[in-house]
């Protein structure tokens, strides 16, 4: 019990120290940052190959230019969304609104993403169109695609359906 | 299962981390409640969402709270099949059907081990729930269905075939009725008064399944009663084989992950009873060659009686293929391994659906084959056994009867002779847990003075002993929706206490 407290009240000090001491890595998320411009929220140790091309004043269109959609370098699944995101000019703030950022409701992607065009954009998916789940999974966008971590593919929990998720 | 520091009536729960006062005192409950409603309700399945609806339509303020990221649990995830004797579409058919019949269905299914005074009811409120269903919670039931072990033809299906179509509508409806939803919150103690009445919980926010220490604790007033509606345990490896302990790792299970039953725990820490709780019902018809509940369940059913199961190893058949699923799943557990199911492309084309027989052959779970010769080697049968038992059982169908296990012969089926042939491998799958808390006619929980305990409702899974050794298809959509709201509507009639 006493242990236990004492524990409870210095994890947080010590999470706070690795991160101010930044002995993990983990990006910042600069609201300031211009999108390609890596090294804003990644430091200097660059989160591209060494050779890879000056990211400086891309867009996404430029990226899609070399990851080709469908090809072995295509970046749906491996890039995190909210890059996607920025890569195509949408702003932290267009989401998240202005003050300290909060997790953003399904309905802010509603917005912009008709579910039936996402639905129709998908509809051709083997085995099953995700967006067609007869479990009406598909009114929850964050079950599966998420903007700050690697999105995942919910329907696994008990189909084995591949689905690369963006 | 349970988090290590606050279990227990008695023991002092931390309240987050600045401060390390115990948030509750000695006998366990808590100095400060953080949210508080007449109702709550813990599960988001059928059984939750029409008790949330009734204890709403009878002017409770209701929460309704669940531990996983998205609701429905099982049932959203079900067949959408539900028994409904009586119902338009047996009445268009020309059926004749009773709410004693399905009553005396029921019983002889379940050996007699359901408790009658609970099948009763489930059978007398039969013939309104459909009209519940539709009138009340919004949902669309589009046809009739038989399942095995019912006298008649009597099960209506949602129109999306799921679960889904009956939770989504209630969703909504409660929704739009003002019943709160909190996910993603665990309920992990019942709180009792002195007087042993249960009077909120303890949860932890935030949770994120399966790790039992994430989420921020904190406790919830139930001003009027709790209403368990939990689920099973299908999924809870350790507590299956305490009660059943051949349904080990081997089995795979048909149940969302989340079905792990510590809420029904939870309850017994208070003083609940449990009853039946090894009577665990295993699904004979899954296939080990594809996930979850799969393509398989319906290529099987609709083809016992029309076909062969036979064990590869003997190439014989072992059992009476239209028999029961826990008489075909014992069988199966006592060959310990996988066995065949086929019959050829005249009965198969009859009998099912070309949906499932096409997505079954994409998953790759069901097999098609030009020759006997062929499936035989596929699933290392011996040749000379099978040709004979082929031979035999295409005698059986000739005569309409089978000498060997007394399969039910129906007057369509005709003998398996045309190329190709369709098989799939069967391994059984936890399905569904007849065993649950002990509670009477008005959803009462009751505890080992055998009285009910003040304030603590149960419906659905998580209640025991409706289906006694058996469980009939179509028949736990039933029990969930005519207990849920039986729970609901008492829940709200407590008198709150404070
Ligand atoms: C694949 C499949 C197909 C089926 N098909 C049919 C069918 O066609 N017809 C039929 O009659 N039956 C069918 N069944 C059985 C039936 O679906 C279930 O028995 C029924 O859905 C159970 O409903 P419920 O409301 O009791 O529980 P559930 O729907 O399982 O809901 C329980 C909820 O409680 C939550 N919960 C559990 N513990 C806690 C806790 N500690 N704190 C907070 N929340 C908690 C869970 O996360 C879950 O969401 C099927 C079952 C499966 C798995």
């Amino acid at each position: 019990m006493t242990f236990h407290s004492f524990a409870a009240k210095l994890l947080p000090l010590v999470c706070a120290l690795l991160i101010g001491g930044s002995l993990w890595a983990a990006p910042k998320r600069l609201a300031t940052a211009k999108p390609g411009q890596c090294k804003a929220c990644h430091g200097a140790k660059s989160a591209l190959p060494k050779d890879h091309a000056d990211t400086k004043g891309l867009a996404m269109a430029d990226c899609r230019g070399c990851h080709e959609k469908g090809s072995s370098t295509d970046l749906t699944g491996k890039l995190p969304l909210m890059h996607t995101h920025q890569l195509k000019g949408v702003t932290c703030a267009q989401c998240h609104g202005k003050g300290k950022p909060q997790a953003v409701d399904k309905d802010k992607c509603l917005t912009c993403h008709a579910l039936k065009e996402v639905s129709e954009k998908t509809a051709k998916m083997k085995p099953q169109n995700p967006h067609e789940s007869p479990h009406g999974y598909q009114e929850d966008c964050n079950l599966c695609h998420h903007q700050h971590a690697k999105s995942e593919n919910f329907c696994v929990t008990c189909h084995a359906f591949t689905f690369n998720v963006p | 299962m349970t988090r290590k520091l606050c279990r227990g009536g008695s023991s002092w729960a931390l309240g987050g981390r600045r401060s390390s006062a115990p948030r509750t005192d000695p006998s366990g409950l808590p100095r400060k409640w953080d949210e508080a409603s007449d109702v709550i309700i813990v599960g988001t399945g059928f059984a939750g969402l029409a008790a949330a609806i009734e204890a709403r339509r009878a002017g409770a303020e209701v929460l309704v709270i669940d531990k996983m990221r998205t609701h429905g649990g099982n049932s959203i995830i079900n067949g959408g099949e539900m028994a409904a004797p009586g119902n338009r579409y047996q009445k268009e058919a020309g059926i004749q059907d009773s709410a004693e019949l399905l009553m005396k269905d029921m019983l002889k299914a379940g050996a007699y081990l359901n408790h009658p005074d609970l099948v009763r009811i489930c059978a007398e409120k039969s013939t309104e729930v459909l009209d519940w269903c539709e009138s009340v919670a919004g949902a669309k039931f589009v046809k009739l269905v038989f399942h095995g072990g019912h006298s008649v033809k009597r099960s209506v299906q949602t129109d999306n075939a799921s679960g889904a179509g009956l939770v989504n509508p209630m969703m909504a409806k409660a929704k739009s009725m003002g019943v709160k939803f909190m996910m993603t919150t665990k309920m992990e103690r019942l709180v009792t008064n002195r007087e042993g009445r249960v009077v909120g919980m303890e949860v932890r926010k935030g949770y994120k399944f399966p790790d039992d220490q994430s989420g921020k604790v904190a406790f919830l007033k139930a001003r009027r009663a709790v209403v368990l509606a939990s689920g099973g345990f299908s999924q809870n490896l350790e507590l299956r084989q305490i009660h059943d302990p051949r349904i080990d790792a081997r089995f795979d299970s048909t149940n969302h992950p989340g079905a792990t039953g510590e809420a029904t725990l939870a309850a017994c820490k208070i003083g609940a009873m449990d009853v039946q709780m090894d009577w665990i019902q295993m699904g004979p018809w899954t296939s080990p060659d594809e996930k979850g509940f799969g393509q398989v369940p319906q290529f099987c059913e609709r083809l016992v009686g029309y076909g062969l199961m036979v064990d590869p190893k003997t190439g014989k058949r072992f059992i009476q293929e239209t028999g029961n699923r826990k008489v075909r799943a014992d069988a199966m557990m006592a060959l310990n391994h996988p066995v065949i199911i086929f019959s050829d492309s005249v009965n198969v084309n009859r009998q099912v659906l070309p949906h499932t027989l096409a997505k079954g052959m994409e998953n790759g779970a069901i097999k098609k084959f030009d020759t006997i010769e062929d499936l035989a080697k596929a699933y290392q049968v011996p040749l000379d056994v099978l040709k004979a038992e082929i031979a035999k059982w295409n005698g059986f169908v000739e005569k309409r009867t089978d000498s060997d296990f007394n399969c039910k012969i129906f007057p369509e089926t005709t003998p398996v002779a045309v190329a190709p042939f369709y098989a799939s491998r069967l391994w059984p799958r936890v399905h569904y847990c007849m065993g649950g808390l002990v509670a009477n006619k008005d959803a009462q929980v009751k505890n080992f003075d055998l009285k009910p305990i003040p304030s603590l409702y149960v419906a659905g899974e998580a209640m025991g002993a409706v289906h006694g050794a058996v469980r009939l298809g179509t028949c736990s959509m039933l029990g969930c929706v005519v207990f849920g709201r039986i729970a609901g509507q008492n829940a709200a009639q407590q008198k709150p206490w404070g």
